[in-house]
């Protein structure tokens, strides 16, 4: 399904993105008091926006597939899609916790958002790569 | 090839052992700066070795039952991929620093706690499986 092939596409690239903007980022302000500045962050604000929507896809995607989940599958299947909805939710709770805070113009927290930025790009990788390969479809169609 | 995967795993364990005294003890020597470096090829070994492990089960048809290997394998290969998007976090702020002449481990020290965690459990790990698969070539 061409749809679902799209929205993977999008969770992965928003994952490749934030990975590679994260290590990048000091780089932009070379030379600057202090790397990682206090400023305000324009990719960041523009790249939140994508961050936000990818974790609701593939929260939604992912909750999809997690209920319908039958006796008849695997443990294996039942601990990937457990693992994956949960650090799903728990990355996105600190996500949608943290993010109207900065919109509002508060400070940003390197420990919170770095922790966000360590863990989504891998999370949103394999919630991607899931949908592409058809898992989620295959459980929805059943 | 065995001895070069013997030898990339003793170098894991090593900086994996080093990362630990360090953080537990905070002997003076080695300072943060060396093992920082050192600590790269470890993080980039790591990665592939737990990316190789990984295509190695789910290439293995015989294993598609083994469900404990099945989370061995994958908990380790996610934990890696987590330990290098947070290093290469803090190893590309670490290099700008010190491209401008900063003592480095700047304002951006707060996730190395994280990182150096991760880097004492995976990069140990994947260095004690990798000197196992070599022993088993």
């Amino acid at each position: 399904m061409p749809g679902a092939r799209i929205l993977a596409l999008y969770l992965m690239l928003t994952g490749l993105a934030v990975a590679v903007y994260f290590i990048a980022v000091s780089w932009q302000y070379s030379g600057a008091d202090q790397p990682y500045p206090v400023e305000a962050y324009p990719v960041w604000e523009v790249l939140h926006w994508f961050m936000a929507a990818a974790i609701l896809i593939a929260l939604v995607s992912t909750f999809a597939w997690k209920r319908r989940l039958g006796p008849d599958d695997g443990v294996r299947e039942h601990l990937s899609v457990n693992a994956l909805f949960y650090a799903l939710l728990g990355v996105g709770l600190l996500f949608f916790r943290s993010w109207p805070s900065l919109l509002r113009g508060g400070d940003y927290d390197l420990l919170v958002w770095g922790s966000i930025n360590m863990v989504l790009p891998v999370v949103l990788a394999a919630a991607g790569a899931r949908m592409w390969r058809g898992g989620v479809l295959r459980s929805v169609d059943r | 090839m065995r001895v070069l995967v013997r030898l990339l795993a003793a170098y894991n364990v090593l900086v994996a052992l080093a990362v630990t005294v360090k953080s537990v003890f905070d002997v003076p020597q080695p300072d943060w700066d060396l093992l920082s470096w050192l600590m790269a090829p470890a993080v980039v070994i790591s990665l592939a070795a737990a990316y190789w492990f990984k295509r190695r089960f789910d290439a293995d048809s015989e294993a598609a039952d083994d469900t404990l290997r099945f989370l061995d394998v994958n908990v380790h290969f996610y934990a890696t991929a987590v330990l290098f998007v947070g290093y290469g976090f803090q190893w590309s702020a670490f290099l700008n620093d010190l491209a401008w002449g900063r003592s480095g481990l700047s304002n951006t020290g707060s996730l190395w706690i994280y990182v150096d965690t991760l880097v004492i459990i995976v990069v140990a790990v994947m260095g004690v499986r990798m000197w196992k698969a070599a022993g088993r070539t």
